[in-house]
């Protein structure tokens, strides 16, 4: 049985730790999602990630029940962790705080491909490498 | 509480990579989460048919508590975004301040009075309802706690426990919540209740709660405290209704606390969890005396082995 699709919302929070307060409080409020019922859910299925962001789209029916698909951590963890780094660069033109190899460019573009727009592998390393740019991370 | 709603409008050829950018700019000052207005790629994954349009204008929203150094904070967002158009990623920042109330309630207009049991009905404080002979009703305002009712595993918590509470049993509520299951178990007939919550929002609501359902505090006690901060009492029942690898962890602490011939009704268990929760009840030397199931959840009902 099909449903009609209200609307659809993108978050990224973090996982298993999903509460009522912002963004997810009004994202979902105004919507007339249950707040409590998808914070359960999300904490649920996100429990063994803990730390880790996620970005997760949340589809809302007309009769305000909800499903949500949990999607790959963003570009810039992904980096963050094959740098080895806790945070970014505040200064990225001119604070280089880390770097990453080529392959593991790659290896992130492949693993982040599938939640992309991009069309090809070369569009999805561009935008990890631009992401790699932005926050002070130097690929070699 | 209010909050700074912080808006990043962009225009950028790539919009994956201005997406990914920003979001990691909000992140870097400690926000625990955005919203993100773009186009999303590929149709869910339900059962809906769409009739999603794509946004007007690309944004990512991120929300600050309303302090003395709100302002401050957002000027240096705003100059970090601002560095961004080396990338060709246009960033145009807005500002507004929100209340909690404009959401807080949003979604009340869809909750209705539900029936759990044949017996148990759960009514918002904010519907008129009629009992029927026999009927228990449990009046609730979940406000911003756990526990409306209308989740499946409150539903089979609450169908258990009027399966198992007996006069004057005392019950042990861990992860109160709204107060839901408390309330039901005490129009059941349960004697002395504790309720403990990690959350100190929902003991207050519990406790607000269990006011208006005319349940007297004096046979109550409430917490804002882990299960093994609290003393080692035995109890008839107990029951807990929260995620699978929480019950896991405690899994210890409730067998502490478990009666000899007490009963604890375990609830929020997705599925494919189960096997966790069956290797931590071993441990604990207990068994699955009953399981039901309502669509990916399951509720148990467990017992000391004999």
């Amino acid at each position: 049985m099909a449903k009609k699709v209200m609307t659809q919302i993108k978050l990224q929070v973090e996982a298993g730790k999903a509460n009522p307060s912002p963004p997810i409080g009004p994202a979902l409020g105004q919507h007339g999602v249950n707040i409590m019922d998808f914070c359960k859910a999300f904490n649920a299925k996100t429990a063994n990630d803990a730390g880790q962001i996620i970005p997760v789209v949340i589809t809302v029916y007309q009769d305000r029940s909800f499903s949500f698909i949990t999607k790959t951590p963003p570009a810039s963890r992904l980096l963050l962790a094959a740098a080895k780094l806790a945070k970014g660069s505040g200064e990225p033109n001119r604070d280089k705080v880390g770097k990453v190899t080529r392959d593991q460019v790659v290896a992130i573009a492949e693993t982040k491909k599938p939640d992309l727009n991009a069309s090809d592998i070369d569009a999805a390393v561009r935008i990890i490498e631009g992401t790699a740019r932005s926050m002070g991370i130097e690929v070699v | 509480m209010k909050f700074k709603k912080v808006i990043a409008r962009f225009d950028a050829d790539n919009i994956d990579l201005a997406e990914e950018v920003i979001c990691h700019i909000f992140f870097s000052f400690n926000l625990k989460g955005v919203i993100c207005e773009v186009p999303i790629p590929e149709p869910d994954e339900g059962f809906g048919t769409r009739t999603l349009k794509i946004p007007d204008q690309n944004s990512i929203i991120g929300y600050l508590p309303d302090t003395d150094d709100s302002d401050i904070m957002i000027s240096k967002i705003r100059a970090r975004l601002a560095g961004l158009s080396d990338m060709a990623v246009q960033v145009d920042v807005l500002s507004e301040t929100v209340d909690e109330k404009d959401w807080a309630h949003a979604w009340k207009a869809y909750f209705n009075v539900t029936r759990i049991t044949d017996k148990i009905i759960v009514k918002p404080e904010w519907k008129d309802y009629t009992p029927g002979p026999g009927e228990v009703i449990i009046r609730i305002d979940p406000g911003m706690a756990f526990g409306t009712g209308t989740h499946p595993t409150t539903c089979m918590c609450l169908a258990l426990l009027e399966e198992h509470v007996r006069p004057g049993k005392t019950l042990l509520d861990v992860g109160c919540g709204s107060g839901i299951l408390m309330i039901g178990a005490a129009k059941l007939g349960a004697g002395a209740m504790t309720g403990i919550d990690v959350d100190p929002v929902a003991v207050d609501i519990t406790r607000q709660n269990l006011e208006k359902n005319g349940i007297a505090l004096d046979r109550v006690t409430l917490g804002a405290v882990t299960l093994d901060k609290t003393p080692e009492i035995q109890y008839d029942l107990i029951c807990t209704n929260i995620i699978a690898q929480v019950i896991v962890s405690i899994m210890p602490d409730i067998a502490a606390r478990l009666a000899p011939d007490g009963t604890a009704i375990l609830s929020g268990i997705i599925e494919e969890r189960l096997p966790d929760i069956y290797a931590a009840l071993d441990m604990q030397h207990l068994e699955c005396v009953k399981k039901i199931t309502r669509e990916e959840w399951v509720a148990l009902v467990v017992c000391r082995k004999k």
